[in-house]
């Protein structure tokens, strides 16, 4: 019953999954095509797995195979839905493998997010919660769209900041 | 960049084209816009999941600075309604009903069992024999509705709550505060014994407080919090006949069926691959059961084994007993009695609680196949 494969297989892929699921989303706009891209990815890695050199970090190789799948993708005819080819190699190459596990940093945000306050609670919940763009959620709040743009980018660099913070606390301790 | 990545996910044309030619360019643009994309998935993640939160609350400093305005608004109100009728709306949301009738604040004993209802649509499950207990408080505006689980055993599904409000069981020390929507609850002879079906749970005892999620359970014993991981212990597990508000998950072999792909491929090891996709859908609950129906074609008693991975970063899997080729052959397997790999000491239960990958293989030998012709993970009876 015991094959390494599959055993190491389910889990560098559990670990990795949501870390690539966020890199395919950078890259594909349409939810819908992002499971595409990200079964796609999982189908390939399965089969490419003995390939995998054990030495190198999981998630940087899923990113690799997952950057060829996006440019075959894209080459598809779904343009409209994906960044172009250069964009995802280069977004390939900044992508950053997680500070901490993914419940460490899920822990992490959730604090951070007690510190936003109401109304810019609000705009986030609008966003990522109930899936508004920034128009519906400028109509519902009030203001227009840029602000919205704007203010959701601050706020993503304040949380990234917070996260971080945390993250490295959490190491140190 | 400033909403650059928001421009782009709201469908801009002209953010595509910038995007496009700023992270082709611009090193530190693309490290920036990477961080930022990172933060939208964790943001998207919590987010979503506080909002399918019944019971969540707005942080301390929020309601801080809102109480003095409710009070003044309450004091308000009343003056001009009459605090009678306002006292009575608040005592109202507090009551358990049964049958359409509001129940008296005391002890009830479901002798055979029953369900108490709230306004909100709160409602628990009380096994044959269970006693309870409640009081409507005499100042009810913002007390947490609940109830005291002297004995026996309850299931729960909680209603989204008000800010400010939760729902929340007492059972001996322990006190359960719903931050999920699912649990059940069981006291019995001083031990208390909480198990999470859905979303997650506050519960405490002693001044510690344990957060028990999906598929994960805790129990007090004599006054001591411990957290035990997913599974049903081998011994004295919990009481038989929970219930949870799954969905069933259904597979159909060879096609895509609502969340699912189902892919047929071939691995150096073995063939047969069974993917759950947007890995987090499919909760795995105590009680629930995988069923197949497979064949092996070309050997006879070729060896297949079912792998679950979960959305921790753990998997197992159990071997399907094996059948004569060309024959269907139908398997039931209980997700919680998958024993971790890599973990030959202690054997643990996976910690189960969201699958997302699912694996049935067999080891590839020449002319051997593996069909399966359905897949069903269906909730607990």
């Amino acid at each position: 019953m015991d094959e390494p494969g599959h055993e190491d297989f389910l889990r560098l892929l559990t670990a990795a999954q949501p870390d690539l699921r966020a890199f395919v989303a950078a890259c594909v706009r349409e939810p819908a095509g992002r499971d595409d891209v990200v079964q796609e990815v999982t189908l390939v890695l399965w089969r490419r797995f003995a390939d995998y050199d054990r030495s190198r970090p999981f998630g940087a190789w899923a990113r690799g195979v997952a950057c060829l799948v996006l440019k075959a993708w894209w080459r598809r005819a779904r343009q409209h839905q994906a960044l172009e080819p250069a964009a995802i190699e280069a977004l390939t190459a900044a992508w950053e493998d997680p500070d901490g596990s993914h419940e460490e940093e899920l822990e992490a945000l959730r604090r951070c997010l007690d510190e936003v306050d109401g109304r810019q609670r609000r705009w986030l919940e609008l966003r990522y919660a109930e899936g508004l763009d920034c128009a519906a959620v400028a109509k519902r709040l009030g203001g227009s769209a840029t602000a919205v743009q704007r203010a959701l980018h601050r706020l993503r660099e304040r949380l990234g900041d917070c996260l971080r913070r945390r993250l490295a606390q959490a190491g140190g301790a | 960049m400033s909403g650059l990545l928001d421009r782009w996910r709201d469908g801009e044309a002209q953010a595509a084209e910038e995007l496009n030619s700023r992270l082709a360019a611009d090193v530190a643009f693309a490290r920036d816009h990477a961080r930022q994309a990172r933060l939208d998935g964790l943001l998207r993640e919590v987010l979503r999941e506080r909002a399918a939160r019944p019971g969540r609350r707005q942080p301390a400093r929020a309601r801080a600075a809102w109480r003095p305005w409710l009070v003044a608004a309450g004091l308000l109100l009343a003056s001009t309604l009459g605090v009678t009728v306002w006292r009575d709306e608040a005592r109202a949301a507090l009551t358990p009903w049964r049958d359409g009738q509001a129940m008296p604040a005391g002890d009830w004993t479901a002798e055979r069992g029953g369900e108490l209802r709230w306004r909100d649509g709160s409602r628990l499950n009380l096994a044959a024999g269970t006693r309870v207990r409640w009081e409507i408080p005499a100042w009810p505006w913002g007390a947490d509705i609940g109830v005291e689980l002297l004995e026996g055993r309850v299931d729960a599904e909680i209603a989204h709550q008000t800010a400010g409000r939760s729902f929340c069981v007492q059972a001996g020390v322990a006190r359960v505060r719903v931050l999920g929507t699912a649990f059940a609850l069981a006291q019995q002879a001083g031990r208390s014994r909480l198990v999470v079906g859905a979303g997650r749970v506050a519960f405490s005892a002693g001044g510690s407080e344990r957060i028990c999620s999906a598929g994960s359970w805790c129990e007090v014993v004599d006054g001591a919090l411990s957290h035990l991981r997913a599974g049903t212990p081998a011994a004295d597990g919990p009481p038989s006949g929970f219930r949870w508000p799954n969905t069933a998950l259904r597979l159909q072999a060879g096609r895509r069926q609502g969340d699912i792909l189902l892919g047929d491929d071939y691995h150096p090891t073995s063939h047969g691959i069974f993917l759950v996709r947007d890995g987090g859908l499919a909760l795995l609950s105590p009680g629930c059961r995988l069923r197949l129906r497979w064949r092996i074609l070309g050997a006879e008693q070729a060896p297949v084994i079912c792998w679950f991975g979960s959305s921790r970063p753990s998997s197992g899997g159990v071997a399907l007993a094996p059948g004569p080729a060309g024959v269907w052959q139908e398997s039931v397997v209980d997700p919680f009695a998958v024993t971790e790999q890599g973990n030959e000491a202690e054997r643990l239960p996976l910690p189960l609680d969201r699958l997302l990958v699912l694996v049935i293989s067999t080891p590839p030998q020449p002319g051997v196949q593996l069909e399966v012709s359905a897949l069903e993970l269906s909730p607990a009876p």
